[in-house]
């Protein structure tokens, strides 16, 4: 039998089921939480957990990592899982591609063998929403659910075909598994790899208009209040799309939303200077959008924010901007910036915690909570300075525009599966 | 410090550039010219080394690239991209690297993305110059100064000229360096004529004034650029056809009429005849399209001098 105190720790949880806010020692016995209550004693061959300065949050979900760069490399993966384990993400989903399309049994079978020799982070596989991603057949729904998938989606690869996009709703309905959707008309946004916007207009870069996300929405919002299947948007990254979901969610249509954290801090004008690791696709919008965005995730339009996780090698971003692989790598700044997030008074501390943890748990149909007997999947985040310094990532990925930025909490340990 | 001797780490764009730097290239350019017009020959840069790389197709831009740089006595290494080691796979940053390592000074690159030579430039650890050919859509500043030299030659006063420029804005780096250097230099208007499909979609970042009706845009005005419409605008929806384009938007003598009497049309070449602008036009005494051919030898060789940093 393996005990753990946790001492002197402010413990935090908004999840409404548990709702816990106060400081007070945490006793992990084996991999549950056995009691919770101010001085707690340990005996002999307890360990004994300090956490003077320190928030105990439950462990977060981060619900779209594209590791398409690890060219479904085990070992990079298991490597990927471990700095998202000590980035405090104790859950993350795996995004198909089209090296590891996730579209067979066998894939997903190798990758929760892999788990099991490992004491890693979770890793929740997506399945492909059509075979192979290519838009013209729908995936094995049914038997991905029962080997374990949470959800499905095509990522980025279009689906030209509506007739398709309306199927494979109707089926994932009636297998009962959410859809991702990645708003993205392929046209509109064909070659583009900056906001149509001052920025792109100056810099002479191709463009992706907002249209490209909203005419996307609209599609599926309209397939969705026919078929009723549920679908969460993930990575929407404009002002437009927050209404367009607003008004979905007020006409009661299933849906939910999630924003990467990159588009909650940057926007079009990272992009000058050609700076490839601000390249990310959907692109940066405008500071107006941006401030939407925030005041979506404040009000609860958008259910989740994710790190928008992306790693990319170093010669993946050596190149001239338009060439470079999009993407931020954003399992190791995530903690940081999400408490800037809410020192900065951007966000509230309950509505950040909820949309990392409570919601993606609720949305996706997994457990959160720092409740008693059930297993102890947490996180705890010092309060002590950091600045974020891509040269000390654990990820695969350096590509980071958030090097400099400076946050008040970093992740001190995470406890999952009774691993520190 | 000379005005030419290292006054640029790199030319790579416009809008780092002051009037007073525009000026000084005009300046330097200016002084390349004999009494009679023909340009000089020098041995102010002797001993270095330029490799030209042109990963687009380019006739007038490579061409005077290797004059300007033969008139200074710079060895030029002209390099085929279609034969070398980028086409087996080779890197932008890995290719310059090594003919950095063979002692090349300075490179002249044009290439089809956007902001490759400032990546290039950015990770660069010595004292090799970056000279800016011409990257995607961005900018073209040689261009750009060989269009502003033009001009100056004809007109001298920029803050009372009218400008218009006419065509695809969008794809264009001319354009977007041309408006950059036009705004620097005071210029009294700045006018865009291109159907909507072919404008950026922030005009007002640029300090333009937009017109989709030619013959609006040409009442008045001083100077008259014409830009080529590439073919691959027209296979891809931008417009309707060439001919369509040639009818609502071509320079030809009734509109020309339009604009001031001694009003100079310009062009960067090369020219659709018949599609942008008629041939009459471009024969005209109004035309300075050669001129400004001549005229971007001068301004590469100025900055050349002052980039590669020749004691004189």
């Amino acid at each position: 039998m393996s005990v753990k105190i946790l001492k002197n720790a402010k413990v935090f949880d908004p999840n409404p089921v548990v709702n816990i806010n106060k400081k007070t020692d945490l006793k992990i016995v084996d991999n549950n939480i056995a009691t919770i209550g101010n001085n707690l004693i340990a005996e002999k061959n307890d360990k004994i957990i300090d956490c003077e300065n320190c928030t105990i949050i439950p462990g977060i979900i981060d619900i779209y990592a594209d590791l398409s760069a690890l060219q479904s490399s085990n070992s990079l993966l298991i490597k990927e899982a471990k700095t998202a384990h000590k980035a405090g993400i104790t859950t993350f989903f795996y995004a198909p591609d089209k090296i590891n399309t996730i579209d067979s049994l066998s894939s997903i079978k190798s990758l929760q063998n892999l788990q099991k020799k490992q004491k890693t982070s979770s890793i929740k596989t997506i399945g492909a929403l059509t075979s192979k991603l290519q838009g013209e057949q729908l995936g094995k729904m049914y038997s991905f659910k029962k080997q374990g998938a949470v959800a499905l989606c095509n990522a980025l690869y279009p689906i030209y075909n509506t007739k398709i996009k309306k199927l494979s709703l109707q089926y994932a309905k009636s297998v009962g598994l959410k859809v991702i959707v990645l708003p993205q008309d392929a046209y509109l946004s064909a070659g583009g790899c900056v906001n149509d916007g001052p920025i792109s207009s100056k810099l002479g870069l191709p463009a992706i208009p907002i249209e490209a996300e909203t005419c996307d929405i609209v599609v599926w919002l309209e397939l969705v209040k026919k078929t009723k299947c549920p679908v969460h948007f993930v990575n929407i990254t404009c002002a437009e799309s927050v209404r367009l979901i607003r008004q979905a969610k007020e006409n009661n249509l299933p849906v939910t939303a999630s924003v990467a954290m990159p588009y909650l801090l940057l926007n079009e004008n990272d992009n000058l200077n050609f700076n490839t690791d601000t390249h990310i696709i959907p692109p940066l919008r405008s500071y107006q959008d941006q401030l939407f965005l925030q005041q979506g995730v404040v009000d609860g339009t958008i259910d989740i924010i994710s790190s928008g996780h992306t790693p990319c090698s170093k010669e993946q971003k050596l190149k001239a901007f338009a060439m470079t692989k999009p993407g931020i790598s954003g399992f190791d700044s995530f903690v940081p910036l999400l408490f800037k997030l809410i020192d900065d008074k951007i966000i509230n501390k309950t509505t950040a915690i909820n949309a990392v943890c409570t919601n993606p748990a609720r949305i996706f149909n997994l457990t959160s909570g720092i409740t008693l007997k059930k297993p102890a999947n947490l996180v705890i985040v010092k309060n002590q300075n950091t600045i974020i310094d891509n040269t000390e990532f654990n990820s695969f990925g350096k590509n980071t525009p958030f090097n400099g930025f400076m946050s008040n909490y970093q992740v001190y340990k995470t406890i999952f599966k009774n691993k520190e | 410090m000379s005005k030419k001797n290292n006054y640029f780490k790199h030319f790579l764009s416009i809008d780092s550039l002051s009037k007073h730097q525009i000026q000084d290239i005009i300046s330097v350019a200016n002084g390349f010219f004999n009494q009679d017009g023909s340009i000089i020959q020098s041995t102010a840069l002797q001993g270095k080394t330029i490799a030209n790389l042109f990963f687009e197709n380019s006739t007038r831009t490579k061409s005077t690239f290797e004059l300007s740089a033969k008139k200074l006595s710079v060895n030029v290494l002209n390099v085929d991209i279609n034969h070398s080691a980028t086409s087996k796979g080779e890197s932008l940053l890995d290719m310059i690297l090594n003919l950095q390592a063979m002692q090349v000074d300075a490179f002249v690159i044009r290439h089809p993305n956007a902001g490759a030579p400032l990546f290039v430039a950015s990770q660069l650890k010595n004292e090799a110059v970056i000279i800016n050919a011409g990257d995607g859509s961005h900018s073209h500043p040689t261009q750009a100064m060989l269009d502003i030299f033009t001009i100056w030659q004809h007109k001298k006063d920029f803050q009372s000229l009218k400008i218009t420029i006419v065509g695809d804005i969008l794809h264009s780096r001319v354009a977007r360096s041309l408006i950059m250097a036009l705004n620097i230099m005071q210029v009294g208007e700045i006018r865009v004529v291109a159907p909507r499909t072919l404008m950026p979609s922030n005009t007002d970042v640029l300090g333009v004034h937009y017109y989709p009706d030619i013959d609006e845009a040409l009442v008045d005005v001083d100077v008259i650029v014409m830009l080529r419409l590439q073919k691959e605008r027209m296979n891809h929806a931008y417009i309707p056809s060439g001919s369509e384009f040639c009818h609502q938007y071509g320079l030809n003598e009734t509109r020309l009429k339009l604009a001031k009497k001694d009003a100079i049309v310009m062009h960067p070449g090369p020219t659709n005849r018949g599609v942008e602008i008629a041939p009459q036009i471009a024969d005209s005494p109004q035309s300075v399209i050669l001129n400004q051919v001549t005229n971007g030898i001068v301004i590469r060789m100025a900055v050349m001098m002052m980039t590669m940093g020749a004691d004189t």
